[in-house]
C-alpha cells in the first residue's frame, strides 16, 4: 500500500536577502527513493536541510509522517512551538551528511548507541545489540571498536547511516553522501541505501551520481534557482524531458 | 624573654578564638611580621618565631591584662581596613599617631617615642643635616613622617619606597645622596651593615601607638592601664633598653633620667646572628634552617593555587557556555564580565574581594578570598581558551549530533564539550604555571604564601638574594610537573589531532 509520507507544500526559505527555496511544493511515497539533482546552488541541499529542521521553513507546509509544521508568511508561530515539532520531526528522519561527521573521540560502537542511549532513553544492552546488528547490515562486522580515524571514508559513511538508523527513521535523507569519497569506495555507500530500499525505507538523496540516480531510484527531482523544475520517474527526466531546462542539465551527462 | 609563635598554627586555629573572643580572653593583635628588626621580625636563628619590641610590648601589655594573646599576620598596608574585618582587635606595627589615623581608629597613648634619622654611606662628609641635602636626593618611606618633612623642606628631590632595604640599596648603587628613615630602622640597619652611618641630629618628632577600632572604648582603657602600668613598674624602659632603642626623647617622655643599667641582650643577639652570615658554611646552615617554613608555605601556595584553578575551569567553562550558546542577555553578561575582569588588575581585584566586601555584608577568610580573587580572575581567561577549543570543532559535529535527535544540551554535553576539553588541555595547564605565579598577590590579603615568606626572611637577614633564588627554585619546582604534564597532553594531543584531522578533513 503507498501513502503520501513525507509532503511539502509552498515551502519558502531565504538567507538574508537571498531566496534559497521558492514555492517548493512535492509528494513523497512510503518506501519510494528519490533522487534530487541540480546544479550547485540550486538550494537542493537546503530542502533537505529543511526537510530535517537543521533549518526551519520561512513559510509553507511541511508534513513528515502525522507531524505538521505550518507557518505562514507573517511568521506569526511561536519559537518555542517550531522548536518543540523541529524536534519532534528530526526524531523521525534521519541525516547523513556529506562530510564525514562521526564524532572522532568515540568508537564506532559509542557513535551508534549514544543517541540511542541519551535521547531515546534506551538501556545500553538493547542499544548495543541493535548496533551490532546494524554494524552487520551495513557490512562492517567486527569493527565496533575501532575509532573513526581507523576507517576509511566509506566505511565512515556507512557507519554514520548505521548511527541514523539505529534511532529507527521512518525517513532516510542523504547530502551527497558518497561526493567526499574515493571513487572504488562509493559503491560499498550506495549498495546500503539500495539494500534499504528493498526493505522498504522511505529515502532522500541529493546526489551528483547520475547513474545511482537513473537506476536505483524511483523518481527523480530536478532543481533550479530554489525551485522544483520536474518531478518524474527517471526515464522520464533523463530521456523525455518536459522542460527545455531540464534537457539541458541532463544533456551535459549524455556525452 | 622570648615569645614563640608558630604564627602558621595559629592562623589555621583562628575561628576557634572567635568563639570566646566575645569574652575578650584573647588579644588578638596584627603586625606584619616582614617588617623589620627591630620591630616585628622572624628570630635568625629560629624562623618560625616572631620578635621584636612590640613583640615584647604585647605580651607585656597581655600579663598585666590576664588575657592570651593570638597573633595575626596581616599586610602592613592592610592594618586598619583589618581592624574593621574583625579579624583582630588591635594593631602594632610602627603605627604613627597621626590627625588623618584619628579619624578612622582610636590610637593609645604612645608606646614609644623616636624621631627621623639621616642615613649616608661610610665615607660622605658633606651631610649632616637636612640643610645639607637640598638639591640631593634623599630617600625615604611612601607615606611617612620622613617623606612629609623632606617635602615640608623643599628644595630636595624626594624618592619613595615600599621598603627600606630598597632605598639602602638604591643610595649604594648611587642613585641616592641620603635616607631619612625612623630611628629604630637606623640604629638596626647601619648596625648589621657597616658601609653606612647615621649622620646629624635627630629631625623630627614620632609617637608610635596602638590602635584599634573606634567603638572599642572599653579595650582602649584597657590597653592604656596596662601601659601606664608598664611606664611606672620600669617594664617599658626594660624592654626598650633590651633592644637598645631608650633615647632621650622617653626620658622626657617617661620622665625618667636615670642612667641605664639593662644589657640590650637582644639588640646583640639580633647583630650577632645576622652578622655572621657572610660565612659560607654558616649561610648555607641558615638556609637550610629556613627550609621547613619554606616548604610549608610552598605546599600553601601549591594547595591554594590548585583549588584556585579547579574554581577557573568550573567557572570558566560555564562562563564560555553562556557566551557561546546563551542567548543574548547571557552572552552580554559573559562578555561583561570577561572583558571587566581582564581588564582590571588582580591586585584590586583582591583588594575589592577582601576589603570591601565585608561593608556590604561579605566576610570571606583570607584563603577563600584569594581562592575566589585568583579563581574568578582566571575564570575569564579560562572562557576564551574555551572558547577557542569550542571553535576548533567542526559545525558539522553539533549538526550531526542536533540531526540524531539531542538537544542543543546533549549535544555540548556529550559530543563538543569532550573534544574541545581535549584541545585545551595544554593552554590550561599552563595557565595553571602562571596561576601559581600570580599567587603570590595573595599575600596583600594576608595569606602566608611562599612570595610573603621570602619577604618575612629576606626581610629579617637583609638577604634578598639568597632567599630570592631558593624561592625562585621552589615555584620553578612546583611548576615543573604542570610543564611536563602540559607537554605530554600537546604531544598526545598531536598525534590523535593529526588522525583526526586526516579523518574530519577527507571533507571536500
Amino acid at each position: 500500500m503507498s501513502s503520501i509520507i513525507l509532503e511539502g507544500r509552498n515551502i519558502c526559505k531565504k538567507f538574508g536577502d537571498i531566496e534559497v527555496l521558492k514555492n517548493i511544493s512535492f509528494e513523497i511515497q512510503n518506501g519510494e527513493l528519490i533522487s534530487i539533482i541540480g546544479r550547485s546552488g540550486c538550494g537542493k541541499t537546503t530542502l533537505l536541510r529543511c526537510i530535517n529542521c537543521l533549518e526551519i521553513i520561512d513559510s509553507g507546509y511541511l508534513r513528515v509522517g502525522e507531524i505538521v509544521m505550518e507557518r505562514n508568511i507573517n511568521g506569526n508561530n511561536k519559537n518555542d512551538e517550531l522548536k518543540e515539532k523541529a524536534q519532534k520531526i528530526r526524531r523521525k528522519v534521519g541525516l547523513l551528511f556529506q562530510s564525514l561527521n562521526l564524532f572522532p573521540h568515540l568508537t564506532v560502537l559509542e557513535n551508534i548507541i549514544l543517541a540511542p542511549i541519551k535521547v531515546k532513553k534506551e538501556s545500553r544492552d538493547v542499544a548495543v545489540g541493535k548496533a551490532l546488528e546494524l554494524l552487520e547490515k551495513v557490512g562492517l562486522k567486527g569493527l565496533e571498536n575501532r575509532y573513526p580515524f581507523q576507517l576509511s571514508g566509506g566505511q565512515s559513511q556507512r557507519v554514520a547511516i548505521a548511527r541514523s538508523l539505529a534511532m529507527n527513521p521512518e525517513i532516510m535523507l542523504y547530502d551527497e553522501p558518497t561526493s567526499a569519497l574515493d571513487p572504488e569506495l562509493i559503491g560499498e555507500v550506495l549498495k546500503v541505501m539500495i539494500d534499504l530500499h528493498k526493505e522498504g525505507m522511505t529515502q532522500v538523496v541529493v546526489t551528483h551520481a547520475m547513474n545511482f540516480a537513473k537506476s536505483a531510484s524511483d523518481k527523480v527531482i530536478y532543481m533550479e534557482d530554489g525551485e522544483i523544475i520536474e518531478f518524474g520517474t527517471p526515464e522520464k527526466i533523463f530521456n523525455n524531458p518536459n522542460d527545455p531546462r531540464t534537457e539541458a542539465y541532463v544533456r551535459l551527462f549524455k556525452e | 624573654m622570648k615569645i614563640k609563635f608558630i604564627f602558621l598554627v595559629a592562623f589555621i586555629l583562628l575561628p576557634q578564638f572567635f568563639l570566646i573572643s566575645g569574652e575578650q580572653k584573647v588579644l588578638r593583635w596584627a603586625a606584619d611580621a616582614e617588617s623589620n628588626a627591630p620591630y616585628i621580625f622572624q628570630d635568625p636563628k629560629i624562623p618560625s618565631n616572631i620578635i621584636g619590641f612590640e613583640v615584647d610590648i604585647v605580651y607585656a601589655i597581655s600579663e598585666i591584662l590576664n588575657m592570651q594573646t593570638l597573633f595575626v599576620q596581616n599586610q602592613w598596608d592592610g592594618l586598619i581596613p583589618g581592624l574593621y574585618r574583625g579579624d583582630y582587635d588591635i594593631a602594632i606595627n610602627g603605627l604613627e599617631i597621626t590627625e588623618d589615623r584619628k579619624k578612622e581608629v582610636s590610637f593609645t597613648k604612645p608606646y614609644y617615642i623616636t624621631h627621623e634619622q639621616l642615613v649616608v654611606l661610610k665615607g660622605v662628609e658633606n651631610i649632616n643635616s637636612l640643610s645639607d641635602v637640598v638639591g640631593k636626593k634623599v630617600g625615604a618611606l611612601k607615606n611617612s613622617l620622613a617623606e612629609r618633612i623632606l617635602r615640608a623642606k623643599g628644595g630636595i628631590e624626594v624618592l619613595t619606597y615600599e621598603g627600606e632595604v630598597n632605598a639602602f640599596v638604591d643610595m649604594k648603587n648611587g642613585r641616592l645622596d641620603a635616607v631619612l628613615v625612623d630611628a629604630p630602622i637606623a640604629i638596626y640597619y647601619t648596625a648589621v651593615n657597616p658601609e653606612y652611618v647615621m649622620v646629624g641630629q635627630p629631625i623630627g618628632e614620632i609617637s608610635y601607638g596602638i590602635a584599634l577600632r573606634k567603638e572599642d572604648t572599653l579595650l582602649l582603657n584597657k590597653l592604656n592601664y596596662a601601659l601606664e602600668t608598664l611606664q611606672k613598674s620600669g617594664k617599658l624602659r626594660e624592654i626598650l633598653e633590651e633592644w637598645n632603642l631608650w633615647n632621650f626623647m622617653m626620658e622626657t617622655y617617661l620622665d625618667d633620667f636615670s642612667p641605664s643599667n639593662v644589657p640590650p641582650k637582644k639588640y646583640q643577639y639580633f647583630i650577632e646572628s645576622v652578622s655572621k652570615k657572610s660565612e659560607l658554611i654558616e649561610r648555607i646552615d641558615l638556609y637550610i634552617k629556613f627550609m621547613p617554613v619554606f616548604f610549608k608555605a610552598a605546599l600553601i601556595t601549591l594547595g591554594l593555587s590548585l583549588v584556585a584553578m579547579l574554581v577557573a575551569i568550573v567557572a570558566g567553562l560555564l562562563i564560555a557556555l553562556a557566551r557561546i550558546y546563551g542567548g543574548k542577555v547571557l552572552s552580554f553578561l559573559a562578555v561583561l564580565y570577561i572583558e571587566i575582569i581582564r581588564g582590571t588588575p588582580l591586585l584590586i581585584q583582591l583588594y575589592i574581594i577582601f576589603y570591601a566586601l565585608p561593608s556590604v555584608g561579605v566576610k570571606l577568610s583570607p584563603f577563600l578570598a584569594a581562592v575566589l580573587g585568583l579563581g574568578l580572575n582566571y575564570a575569564a581567561y579560562e572562557a576564551e581558551v574555551y572558547r577557542s577549543g569550542f571553535f576548533a570543532i567542526p559545525r558539522g559535529q553539533m549538526e550531526a549530533a542536533i540531526s540524531l535527535g539531542m538537544t542543543k544540551f546533549q549535544a555540548i554535553w556529550y559530543v563538543i564539550l569532550p573534544q574541545a576539553i581535549r584541545i585545551v588541555i595544554p593552554p590550561v595547564t599552563n595557565d595553571f604555571i602562571s596561576l601559581l605565579k600570580d599567587s603570590s598577590l595573595v599575600s596583600v590579603i594576608t595569606m602566608i604564601e611562599l612570595t610573603k615568606v621570602y619577604n618575612q626572611i629576606a626581610s629579617t637577614y637583609y638577604d634578598y638574594l639568597g632567599t630570592g633564588i631558593i624561592t625562585a627554585v621552589l615555584y620553578l619546582l612546583l611548576g615543573l610537573p604542570f610543564i611536563r604534564i602540559a607537554r605530554y597532553f600537546e604531544h598526545r594531543l598531536a598525534v590523535e589531532r593529526k588522525s583526526t584531522q586526516d579523518y574530519l578533513g577527507k571533507v571536500v
